[in-house]
């Protein structure tokens, strides 16, 4: 039966593809109905049919179909038909607002916020809070961080870049973003600027490496703005990389630590430089290398630049990068097209991150639910359905403080004089790898020693989730926490804790087992209020983007 | 092969190796090349005693009577031990006892005088450079314990009480490695082992919790079908064998003898020992007590009188125990901090009889697992300032636990961009030295 279904789709899908490039709508139905055929037969003798029926309501609208929003939609779902891959229904709305909020801001909006989204009737929200979102100061820190990870921002060992360059650096990054300014501007400026890595935060591109000389410049320029991995370049391609940086010289000042960068005015270059896609640069009795190569390097037909900047946001956004691994642009690509379309997008609209993120997130690719309706792994890596993931270790930090309205203390005592952030500091916000707290080890934070995109574990482990259920430190956040004891005194209880927690409202069946663990009388005298707040921290709703 | 050539060869591996990726995998020699050659493989456990700050040598180790006042201090007087021939500081009367049970090395040698360089090289064996290593105890949890076949419930790396915070312990290996921190304070009883023991949250209590976050785990149960939570599920699951499991009771030591607490003495550092011992018994391959205040820049003579007398009951008291139970044989007790102390005295002010930093030459103490007792390796100058004889790099001294743990020398590690390298690489360090510490270790 499968069978005579999938040569039917077949024929569906070719007939298609005379009169237009993607699936005809029928063809979709037809694997939809084949899937809930399937699962019939499979889940008769499953009890809880009905019940998990009610549960996925919460995350998703029941067949929905694939509409197309933008010309990602239109590639993406192009490849799962070449592919049969059934993508999952739309996400519902209480998901998206949960998601955008975490993607664009790390962070999740109060429960009056949640309120306010989910019962305005505009047709438009989503798109007005996407907007909102991206005009937010949190949006500027957020991916300031995610920036931060691949340019190495730290301050001791084995970056070294010391406390004071680290912050002008992160807010160099911050600023920028801030200004929306252009990712290209941002490069050349990183590359090509001159001055004290204390006043002139770009300048500590050149010092944020683990050794200062010309191979690891290049290497860093390799892996952050060209998404290649130095190691496997030719050795005519390598040298002429290295090549390129040798004019680069530091000198210290009387002020302790500072450090200027400066290209050395007594030696001029002449070479011919090869770059890795058969482009020649002409260097010419320059002191300033560099100068040329920045150039070559943000102009609009550079293969590279765009393409590794827009694989990483994708990665940042959907969860799984299109070419993988997410800095590597010659891995493994499982959508060339989108990739490419995507890499012309951003290079004709000059560069601006806003304009890319608000692209992706405004898609129905984006939109997806998180329950896949095919092979899971399928699905995930071809865009079918969202990637449920855990999220950053900063964003976790934050989360738990955010819902508890009680902070962390982030401190340095390397190197001494210490550094002490002021109270309620945000963990997104910090600006140097080095202030960490064994919380934030423990759910995978970067060292940021590599600046690659693997060094960000985001992967679950026992002792992370040792920690949130049963250690003091997330204990006394949710019994000491002010805004928690206010919404337990509450007569709309659990209305408002899943609003304030899971920024949604509790389905039928979570009121009702609410309600009977209320009346059970094997609880005793256990605060069961406090025990279902710490249930639903503990879900994995809370813990994960999904 | 000679067993005394294969020594040989562990002193010269090579340091970087570049082989095809499909070769390249995290792996041990095969026991059978090696297994029943000497101390190899005899140890199961590491107890390492990580004096935080860097303890002095000559007021411990390496007294150095004759170098007069500005030397010796107040401390001039050392004392026999219970092995003709072998003086120590007279601040440690009861290790004196039971110096027939262990060694030490005199003339461990970096000269790095820095807090986190010195913490990395002597706990790495490595050179700061292209890749941050793994310390001891993240390699032995990998080689022992989650890729070496360990099944036990409690985590096989274990931190007394806080990490140690200047370096990453599990570098390049990534999270998986991290020790796990018992947080909490050792000294009080119940001890509450983060996330193992809730204070006040009964074993019913921790078990209803559980069906409620079962009932509440709506996302999960909605993805339950198609296997997309399934590591976060596991993980949960694991977590909870620990809370709800027998784990708490290796942590908890009030129903021990007065006896035996009495041989460790009391207080924070004492219990941890006395931990460290029960969590051996349980088969934990690597714990760390990281004992804090050895860095005396000033009134370093009060510190010690005031360290010195818990530190040599409760260490003493680890060696004996182990000793009575059977458990030196197969456990190493590893004594060292980042460097020593200044042997010439800080007189002024600020310090007021103070000990700055030396990496130039200082003290290790080894015991069990394959270590010999009752011997000394090396030996430094009149004033302990420098080695004379036989220097010892960090990685000879780790080389040395590895091969006891049987973790062969040419052991390779893979780093996240794929290079394969060696555990430990004596031709890194500047000074030459003769490589492992055959002269202790059972040939």
């Amino acid at each position: 039966m499968k069978q005579i279904i999938q040569f039917l789709l077949l024929v569906f899908i070719l007939g298609g593809l005379a009169t237009n490039s993607y699936c005809d709508v029928n063809a979709e139905n037809e694997i939809q109905k084949s899937v809930e055929k399937k699962s019939k037969k499979t889940s008769k003798n499953h009890k809880s049919k009905k019940s998990s029926k009610k549960q996925v309501s919460a995350f998703e609208i029941a067949n929905s179909g694939f509409v197309i929003e933008n010309k990602i939609d239109e590639i993406v779902l192009k490849n799962l038909c070449s592919k049969k891959i059934v993508p999952a229904f739309k996400a519902s709305e209480a998901v998206m607002l949960r998601r955008v909020y975490l993607d664009l801001t790390g962070t999740i909006p109060n429960s009056k916020q949640a309120d306010e989204y989910l019962t305005d009737k505009s047709k438009d929200k989503y798109e007005r809070l996407v907007d909102a979102l991206l005009a937010s100061d949190d949006f500027n820190i957020y991916t300031t961080m995610r920036i931060g990870d691949f340019l190495r921002i730290k301050s001791e060992f084995p970056i070294n870049l010391w406390p004071n360059a680290a912050q002008a650096y992160t807010r160099y990054v911050y600023s920028s973003v801030a200004q929306n300014k252009s990712w290209a501007d941002m490069v050349y400026e990183m590359l090509t600027s001159s001055g004290s890595n204390f006043r002139v935060g770009q300048v500590n591109f050149y010092r944020a490496m683990q050794a200062k000389n010309p191979t690891n410049y290049a290497s860093a320029v390799a892996l952050s703005f060209m998404g290649l991995d130095f190691e496997s370049l030719t050795k005519p391609h390598k040298n002429s990389l290295v090549n390129i940086f040798k004019s680069i010289k530091m000198k210290e000042t009387k002020e302790w630590k500072e450090e200027i960068v400066f290209d050395d005015p007594l030696k001029t270059f002449s070479f011919i430089a090869k770059m890795p896609n058969g482009d020649k640069l002409i260097i010419e009795n320059s002191s300033s290398p560099r100068v040329e190569f920045a150039r070559w390097l943000t102009s609009k037909k550079n293969p590279y630049l765009a393409k590794v900047f827009v694989n990483r946001v994708w990665n940042w956004l959907i969860g799984t990068p299109i070419i993988s691994p997410a800095d590597n642009i010659n891995g493994s690509n499982v959508n060339p097209e989108l990739i490419e379309y995507l890499t012309n997008y951003f290079v004709e609209n000059n560069f601006d991150i806003r304009k890319l993120f608000r692209l992706i997130v405004l898609s129905r690719t984006y939109a997806g639910s998180p329950i896949p309706r095919d092979d899971i792994e399928k699905s995930v890596e071809n865009f079918a359905s969202y990637k449920v993931r855990q999220a950053e270790a900063e964003v976790v930090n934050d989360l738990l403080c955010k819902v508890t309205e009680i902070g962390e203390v982030f401190e340095s005592t390397t190197p001494e004089p210490y550094t002490l952030m002021p109270k309620d500091t945000r963990a997104i916000a910090l600006y140097d790898a080095g202030i960490t707290t064994s919380f934030l080890e423990l759910f995978g934070k970067t060292p940021r020693d590599t600046g690659k995109a693997q060094e960000r574990v985001n992967a679950p482990s026992a002792s992370q989730r040792l920690h949130v259920l049963n250690s003091t430190h997330v204990r006394r956040k949710i019994e000491r926490s002010p805004v928690l004891s206010r919404i337990l005194n509450r007569k709309d209880f659990i209305r408002v804790v899943y609003l304030h927690l899971l920024s949604r409202y509790p389905t039928q069946s979570e009121v009702k087992f609410f309600k009977s663990v209320k009346t059970n009388k094997q609880y005793k005298n256990w605060q069961k209020h406090y025990d279902l707040m710490w249930a639903l921290i503990n879900s994995e709703e809370f813990i994960n983007k999904h | 092969m000679k067993r005394r050539d294969f020594l040989k060869i562990s002193a010269s591996a090579v340091a970087s190796v570049s082989v095809p990726s499909i070769w390249a995998s995290d792996r041990v020699v095969p026991k059978s090349k090696i297994e029943g050659k000497g101390s190899f493989g005899k140890a199961k456990s590491v107890i390492q005693i990580w004096l935080w700050g860097g303890p002095s040598q000559i007021d411990t180790w390496d007294p150095k009577p004759d170098a007069g006042y500005d030397y010796c201090g107040p401390l001039n007087k050392p004392i026999e031990t219970n092995v003709s021939g072998i003086r120590i500081s007279q601040t440690m009367p009861m290790l004196a006892k039971c110096a027939d049970k262990y060694s030490i090395v005199r003339s461990v040698t970096h000269g790095i005088f820095a807090h986190e360089t010195g913490s990395y090289l002597v706990q790495t064996g490595r050179e700061p450079g292209r890749y941050v290593y793994p310390c001891v105890g993240a390699v032995v949890s990998k080689f022992k314990g989650y890729d070496g076949g360990y099944k036990g419930v409690i985590p096989p790396y274990i931190v007394l009480t806080t990490p140690q915070g200047r370096f990453s312990e599990s570098g390049f290996l990534g999270d998986k490695y991290k020790p796990f921190a018992t947080g909490g304070d050792p000294s009080k009883i119940p001890f509450e082992v983060e996330g193992i023991v809730a204070k006040g949250m009964s074993r019913s209590r921790q078990q209803i919790r559980r069906e409620i976050l079962n009932g509440e785990n709506t996302l999960f149960n909605a993805m339950m079908k198609s296997g997309g939570l399934s590591k976060q599920s596991s993980a949960r699951e694991q977590a909870y064998n620990l809370i709800l499991g027998d784990a708490a009771k290796a942590f908890d030591i009030s129903n021990e003898p007065k006896s035996i607490r009495d041989l460790y003495g009391y207080g924070r550092f004492a219990n941890s020992c006395l931990i460290a011992r029960k969590l051996v018994e349980e088969g934990v391959p690597y714990i760390t007590i990281n004992y804090g205040g050895w860095d005396t820049h000033k009134g370093h003579f009060q510190e010690m009188s005031r360290l010195m007398p818990q530190t040599d009951r409760a260490i003493s008291g680890l060696i004996t125990d182990l000793h009575s139970r059977g458990l030196l044989d197969s456990t190493i007790v590893w004594w060292s901090g980042e460097f020593g102390r200044t042997p010439k005295i800080d007189w002024e002010a600020p310090y007021f009889g103070g000990r700055g930093h030396w990496g130039s030459a200082f003290s290790t103490m080894l015991a069990g697992g394959g270590f010999k007792g009752g011997q000394v390796v090396g030996k430094t100058d009149s004033k302990a300032e420098k080695v004379v004889e036989r220097p010892v790099s960090p990685a000879d001294v780790i080389g040395s636990i590895y091969w006891n743990l049987g973790i062969a020398p040419d052991a390779t590690l893979t780093t996240p961009q794929g290079d394969v390298v060696s555990l430990t690489d004596p031709n890194e360090s500047k000074i030459k030295t003769k490589g492992v510490l055959k002269e202790i270790m059972y040939a």
